[in-house]
């Protein structure tokens, strides 16, 4: 999770304007959805991960590794829509008897299944394009700009900031602890994590206290007001997103 | 004696657990100087000034502020926050956004100011801490002695008149301590105060004009270092140890090596050109 964290900001795309890319990836998506055509969803994970890859220039086995976690789950689900229950094997390509009756796939159930894996597969690859070309607080700028609430948007700013000293003191208690043979044992690990977990409850109560009176010092009143570097519009990708989305519009 | 920008008169501030942080202190803070504060661990000089800047409010006594009793109003308090700058010791416990440049908008958004007169402070004061360069990068990735500087840089952008570091130079590179301890000489050109709390001795010893002693919750000794680290019963109350500087010459004066004429050297260079 925290190395994915790192490519995003080292991406090449990084610079384009976050609005840019939010629409980029919603109307690809919203396009892939409507369409109801497999080879146009092909094209677009082709598209989708080739900008990542050779644009964004993500390494390929990150991209990969992150397809494949919902296509695990994926493949799992559409099997349930591939196999029917019938009382007779008429268009069964492929059958077992249960009882009177046979469980098998049809054509039709194999082609709804396949085409419903890859329109999941083509809004999936959509939205890691978001996912791995914006960082976390450009997504937020997002958010902002479409007037979200502003409780929902410094709750998540928050959020992503303390899960890294979250982690951070998680680790560091637990190096402390394995320095002195903490978890050396079944008895002990257990202990130890035990221990662990509470001290983060007690630290993360006592960080929470202290970052409230250091934003107080710095005059925080009921509202985190804080602006972003600009960002910059460049016609260039905007161009460039444009033409992807016409290419497979006309393709369609 | 100089104006004095900040006083504290017979304060006494307990914590919710009982524990007494600060016991009938009166202090006077004079302005434009650079001051340190030594103690121990505990002592309360982080208590003291979240009372100068209107966190904390004296449970006796009270705060004066340009000779004005603070009344605890909002807008005075705004006032306040403004103007005395608290740069805290763990820069994770300050630094609330993942974004450097957010961050170090945050103070002079709370000021009201106009969007491009805060961009134009932002990058003169990231400028300044050496951190224009990291405006890119996620706070996270940024090791602690870059957290420390994004953190001084977030309450210069507010201007303050007086800003207290908290162990500024704890736990960093001597050479990024002495950049520290360079920028705060460069802001206190301003006729700005500057109060730093620290363990190192020598390094106090030769940057600060004016030195407080704090122990269990009261100011036990005050005034020009030289003065200050002399008293044997002072250094030994507050468990300090006289600055090597100090030590040497006053070892060469008793011995008489040198002429009792010349200066008390500040620093290194002095103490060398004396030997």
């Amino acid at each position: 999770m925290f190395y994915v964290d790192q490519y995003v900001y080292s991406n090449q795309m990084r610079k384009i304007h976050p609005l840019e890319k939010f629409f980029f990836s919603i109307i690809t998506m919203i396009i892939g959805l409507v369409v109801n055509n497999p080879v146009i969803n092909v094209l677009i994970i082709i598209l989708m991960l080739g900008v990542l890859i050779f644009w964004a220039k993500i390494p390929v086995f990150v991209v990969f590794k992150m397809v494949m976690i919902p296509a695990g789950f994926l493949v799992l689900g559409v099997i349930t829509i591939a196999v029917t229950f019938a009382n007779d094997t008429n268009e069964m390509v492929l059958f077992i008897p249960i009882g009177g009756y046979y469980l098998g796939f049809t054509v039709q159930s194999m082609f709804l299944a396949l085409s419903t894996l890859l329109r999941s597969l083509s809004s999936v690859s959509c939205l890691f394009f978001l996912a791995l070309t914006t960082p976390m607080l450009d997504i937020i700028y997002i958010l902002q700009s479409f007037r979200t609430p502003a409780i929902i948007t410094e709750l998540m700013l928050l959020i992503y900031r303390f899960i890294f000293i979250f982690m951070e003191t998680a680790f560091n208690i637990y190096t402390a602890q394995s320095s002195r043979w903490g978890y050396s044992n079944f008895r002990g690990s257990i202990n130890s994590f035990g221990i662990l977990f509470a001290n983060l409850w007690g630290k993360s109560f006592m960080k929470s206290q202290e970052l409230f009176i250091s934003l107080l010092s710095r005059g925080y009143e009921k509202e985190l007001k804080v602006i972003n570097q600009k960002y910059s519009f460049s016609f260039g990708s905007f161009f460039i997103f444009v033409i992807i989305d016409i290419f497979i519009l006309i393709a369609a | 004696m100089s104006e004095i920008i900040l006083e504290a008169r017979n304060i006494e501030f307990s914590y919710m657990d009982g524990t007494k942080a600060i016991n009938n202190l009166s202090i006077k803070i004079p302005k434009g100087k650079k001051i340190a504060v030594l103690g121990n661990n505990g002592a309360g000089k982080t208590t003291l000034f979240l009372h100068f800047n209107g966190v904390h409010r004296p449970q006796k006594g009270e705060i004066l502020y340009k000779d004005e009793l603070v009344n605890y109003k909002k807008n005075q308090l705004r006032e306040l926050r403004k103007n005395i700058g608290i740069v805290f010791q763990d820069p994770d416990n300050q630094l609330f956004s993942a974004s450097v440049y957010q961050d170090v908008s945050f103070g002079p958004n709370n000021l009201g100011w106009g969007e491009e007169i805060i961009r134009k402070k932002i990058e003169e004061v990231m400028k300044q801490t050496g951190t224009w360069d990291l405006r890119d990068k996620p706070t996270h990735a940024l090791s602690h002695g870059q957290k420390k500087r994004v953190a001084i840089a977030g309450v210069l952008a507010m201007e303050p008149e007086v800003i207290f570091l908290d162990e500024p130079t704890a736990g960093l590179d001597p050479i990024y301590s002495n950049n520290i301890m360079q920028l705060l000489d460069e802001f206190n050109q301003g006729e700005r105060t500057v109060i730093v709390s620290s363990h190192n001795i020598d390094e106090v010893y030769s940057w600060a004009d004016y030195v407080l002693i704090m122990h269990c919750g009261q100011i036990i000794s005050e005034g020009v270092p030289e003065d200050v680290f002399r008293s044997q019963e002072t250094i030994q109350k507050a468990n300090l140890i006289k600055p090597w500087v100090l030590e040497i010459f006053d070892y060469l004066v008793e011995k008489n090596r040198i002429d009792l004429g010349i200066a008390i050297p500040k620093n290194r260079e002095d103490i060398m050109k004396i030997l």
